[in-house]
């Protein structure tokens, strides 16, 4: 993990989509992977499975919430110089249909919406394989140039 | 499964959660978590995923425990913020499921959550108090905060859900 530093982001996490440095012990305890990564937007992909699942028998809002800190995470990530690093300050979710094993796979799309020398803020989306929305967020994180 | 030297791994196993959901619309939201923390019903699954627990349940407080563990780590070296909303999340949404009668079922419509303090193995336990704000008969709102055993906070949150009465009854009657 040590490497994020000396990487510029997009680098940093192209080589973890890519499989050339190992992915965050998060990804693989939930179950996503990166799919798509460019310069201010990430996509991840993820298949909702029944280990998922709160009391009410429906996926847990915090996966989807996971889920999109990541791809607006990584959105903010990858347009940071080497050296550069984040935190996420706040995240604020919509859960506007409910996720099951039945959704199959969906994917999250994370794209930056303003980046200044200290905050950054990026928008996501999670949408199932026909593109119907399933949850929307924002976020504001603090940049430590 | 093949593993390398080099890997680490966890074991997850859960339970089925039909028989939760069953109770869910069979008991008020009260028993139902008063049954889930005292073992008499199996925990959801995302609990035994992520690892936390109710630790105390009464009428709109509840409690969770939680020791971070290495397989919530993402690639800054700390608890990923999507492991302490989902912490969050269901504090505050199990204080609004005690408020619920028998059969009326709630869904969050949104959350919001500020981090303070980055959260590492280093942190040691922490509690999510889960608190509602306000229980109207088709919204209700909530808040929480995630602290440590010296009582320094972590992160705070709020939430709205909606209130589905008579969920039951449609669940019957389809």
């Amino acid at each position: 993990m040590s490497q994020a530093v000396e990487l510029s982001g997009l680098d940093t996490i192209r080589a973890i989509f890519a499989g050339e440095l190992p992915p965050p012990p998060i990804a693989e305890l939930m179950g996503f992977r990166g799919a798509e990564i460019e310069l201010g937007h990430a996509i991840f992909e993820f298949e909702p499975g029944p280990q998922h699942y709160n009391p009410i028998g429906t996926v847990h809002g915090g996966v989807a919430m996971t889920l999109l800190d990541s791809a607006m995470g990584c959105a903010v990530h990858s347009t940071l110089a080497a050296g550069v690093r984040y935190t996420t300050l706040e995240m604020k979710t919509n859960f506007v249909r409910p996720m099951t094993v039945d959704t199959g796979l969906v994917r999250c799309e994370g794209t930056v919406i303003h980046l200044g020398s200290r905050v950054a803020t990026a928008e996501g989306r999670v949408v199932d394989a026909a593109g119907k929305l399933i949850a929307h967020g924002t976020t504001t994180c603090l940049l430590f140039r | 499964m093949d593993l390398a030297a080099t890997d680490r791994y966890r074991v997850v196993t859960w339970q089925d959660p039909a028989e939760l959901r069953l109770a869910a619309y069979e008991l008020t939201g009260l028993e139902l978590l008063h049954r889930i923390a005292g073992r008499q019903l199996p925990p959801p699954p995302v609990a035994d995923l992520v690892g936390f627990e109710p630790t105390f349940v009464s009428p709109g407080l509840v409690v969770f425990a939680y020791e971070p563990r290495e397989e919530h780590y993402n690639a800054l070296g700390t608890v990923h913020g999507g492991i302490v909303t989902t912490i969050l999340d269901s504090a505050m949404s199990c204080a609004v499921h005690s408020e619920l009668e028998s059969g009326v079922a709630y869904a969050t419509v949104e959350l919001k959550t500020s981090f303070i303090r980055p959260v590492t193995l280093a942190t040691g336990s922490l509690r999510a108090e889960g608190r509602v704000v306000h229980q109207g008969s088709r919204i209700a709102t909530a808040e929480a905060k995630l602290l440590d055993a010296t009582g320094t906070l972590y992160a705070t949150s709020s939430s709205t859900s909606m209130i589905l009465a008579a969920h039951r009854e449609k669940q019957i009657a389809a």
